[in-house]
């Protein structure tokens, strides 16, 4: 029944509705996969243990003459930063052991009205901050394509769990690349939709002006079917935008004459691995162009400071955000207290990792008295004159293709010790960020040494649709997105 | 930065290293802050900060009465409570 490279989640959903299989049964095949395979991943951190029982009550559902949703029956794994109420919920970090949520996301709620199966929680960089998953409270994450090495970051859990095979449809969260980075380095589809047009409510804060959550999946119409479910307003987020959505899912385009695909020269010479930027050149620009798209050059001359800009706006808002973890309202407590003071300064120390503690100090230093001219307030006009730039390249494109990372998966440990380096892996990705624009990151090929590499599309202003339907023209005419690892 | 400058962040972040911690947060704050001054080279003269980029300022709903979660809910992650409330150490001496 489930082939766990080639079943998509379209196919699930149909399937499960009309009655042909039964959502037990799916559910009871993803998990013996996990069972076999989340040990050497480390991908799940968490598997529900009533996980056949809520696939029961969906085709009990059905069984009473109920419709059922469009993510029937179709298993589903929740990055560990959004709340489920009564589940476990702890943005892998040590100070929110044990921590509980007595509410659902946004995002959670969505996904159970269409009849979505959540199967558990993916590991994660600790509160998102990361670009190889290697700072998780819960251990490393194994990239499927080679276990010594990263699998991208900050989802790499779901980035995996959809590589591998353990889910067709995950949840992340993007605040600099953490959704396209890993999708890119595992082989598979990840999507940051535009700025406030998914709820946020329930994202454990990171970096509120920038956080924005979306699917990662096999193929584009998965995402699509995810994206159809969880997309639109929301009155408990303050900054959801309130516009209508589109049917993520319509109008296939069989073409691409008339399109202008923008691309970006900087992009692909300065510092990118000269295997991506042929891999992108033969691989997707020729395709793009045999099927009718106009390539044209398009400068963006200020994302040369999206790291540094992002940098001061990201941990400035997390500094802000995390004064929350204070000992008292919930999650992990110090046992080494005497006193008001000492519960927040001893649980705060001993609670977060040391990735987070750095970007705490240079937040709280960015909005000091005496510094907050010089560094946060020239981020934000820096981020001002990356929007501005995006601004000027989509009057003469309708979307612009860069690589989505500079390197392939790269070696455990390789860049723990140096934070920039570690850093620049998102050079490609933040600006969408900064900028609040869509992108979508795809597997166009491989390296010599059989890693995936990712390409990445940018969309103006709630264009998600006009990314989908890219990558979905350019998946009919390749085949890169079908290799799977050998695991 | 200088070593006073520091401790006043770590205190304003209400975190507390050892010595050996504090010489490597310093050195990577510093590393990461001298990568940032890179900024300063852009000529950003009359360009007005963007903070968010929705551009949404104020989200209003009418004044009416809404369920919420409920004290034992909201207390039930406490690691110290005492009937409705949180519990901690005292703070008036």
């Amino acid at each position: 029944m489930i082939d766990f490279y080639k079943t998509s989640a379209v196919e699930i959903a149909k399937n499960v509705k009309s009655g042909e299989w039964k959502a037990v049964d799916i559910a009871q095949t993803y998990l013996d996969r996990i069972n076999d395979k989340n040990k050497s991943l480390n991908a799940f951190i968490r598997i529900y243990d009533d996980v056949i029982e809520s696939a029961q009550a969906i085709d009990d559902k059905r069984n009473n003459g109920k419709p059922l949703g469009n993510l029937a029956g179709v298993p589903i794994g929740i990055k560990d930063n959004m709340c489920e109420k009564n589940r476990l919920t702890t943005a892998c970090s040590k100070i929110l052991s044990g921590y509980k949520p007595p509410y659902n996301a946004t995002v959670i709620d969505k996904i159970e009205q269409q009849d979505g199966l959540i199967i558990g929680k993916t590991n994660m960089d600790e509160f998102a901050m990361g670009s190889s998953n290697e700072t998780s409270f819960y251990g490393a994450v194994n990239n499927p394509f080679d276990t010594d090495r990263i699998p991208g970051g900050s989802s790499g859990g779901s980035a995996v769990a959809v590589s591998a095979g353990l889910t067709p449809l995950s949840l992340g969260s993007d605040t600099g690349g953490s959704i396209r980075q890993p999708a890119a380095l595992c082989g598979v589809l990840g999507m940051k939709p535009t700025y406030g047009r998914v709820s946020r409510y329930g994202l454990m804060a990171y970096s509120s002006s920038l956080d924005q959550i979306g699917p990662f999946a096999r193929y584009s119409e998965d995402a699509a079917l995810l994206l159809n479910s969880i997309a639109g307003y929301d009155n408990k987020d303050s900054s959801s935008v309130d516009i209508e959505k589109p049917d993520y899912l319509e109008n296939k385009i069989t073409s691409l004459k008339g399109k202008k695909i923008g691309i970006v020269r900087s992009f692909m010479d300065e510092g990118l691995s000269t295997e991506i930027k042929t891999t992108i050149e033969n691989n997707v620009i020729d395709v793009l162009k045999s099927l009718g798209a106009e390539i044209i050059e398009v400068e963006l001359p200020h994302s040369k400071f999206g790291i540094a800009a992002y940098y001061l706006v990201a941990t400035a808002e997390a500094s802000s955000n995390l004064g929350r973890y204070d000992g008292i309202h919930y999650g992990f407590r110090s046992e080494n207290i005497n006193d008001l003071e000492s519960i927040y300064v001893n649980s705060r120390s001993e609670g977060f990792g040391p990735e987070v503690i750095r970007r705490i100090l240079l937040g709280t230093f960015s909005l000091s008295a005496g510094y907050y001219e010089e560094y946060y307030n020239k981020a934000t006009k820096v981020r001002r004159l990356i929007l501005n730039d995006y601004i000027s390249a989509f009057k003469n494109v309708d979307a612009i293709l860069t690589p989505t990372s500079p390197t392939c998966a790269f070696k455990k440990g390789e860049k723990s010790s140096n934070p920039i380096e570690m850093y620049l892996s998102d050079i490609y990705t933040v600006c969408n960020n900064l900028s609040g624009l869509p992108g979508i990151s795809f597997n166009c090929g491989f390296s010599k040494e059989g890693l995936p590499i990712g390409a990445q599309f940018t969309g103006n202003v709630f264009e998600e649709n006009e990314l989908l339907q890219l990558v979905n023209i350019f998946e009919k005419n390749s085949s890169h997105h079908l290799t799977t690892p050998n695991i | 930065m200088e070593n006073d400058a520091f401790d006043n962040v770590e205190k304003l972040s209400r975190l507390k290293f050892s010595e050996n911690e504090k010489n490597t947060y310093q050195k990577s704050f510093n590393n990461i802050l001298q990568y940032v001054e890179q900024l300063a080279e852009i000529n950003t003269d009359g360009i007005e900060p963007l903070i968010q980029v929705s551009e949404i300022y104020n989200v209003f709903r009418e004044d009416l009465p809404i369920n919420s979660i409920g004290v034992d809910a909201a207390l039930q992650n406490a690691p110290t409570k005492e009937g409705s409330a949180f519990k901690v150490p005292k703070v008036i001496k």
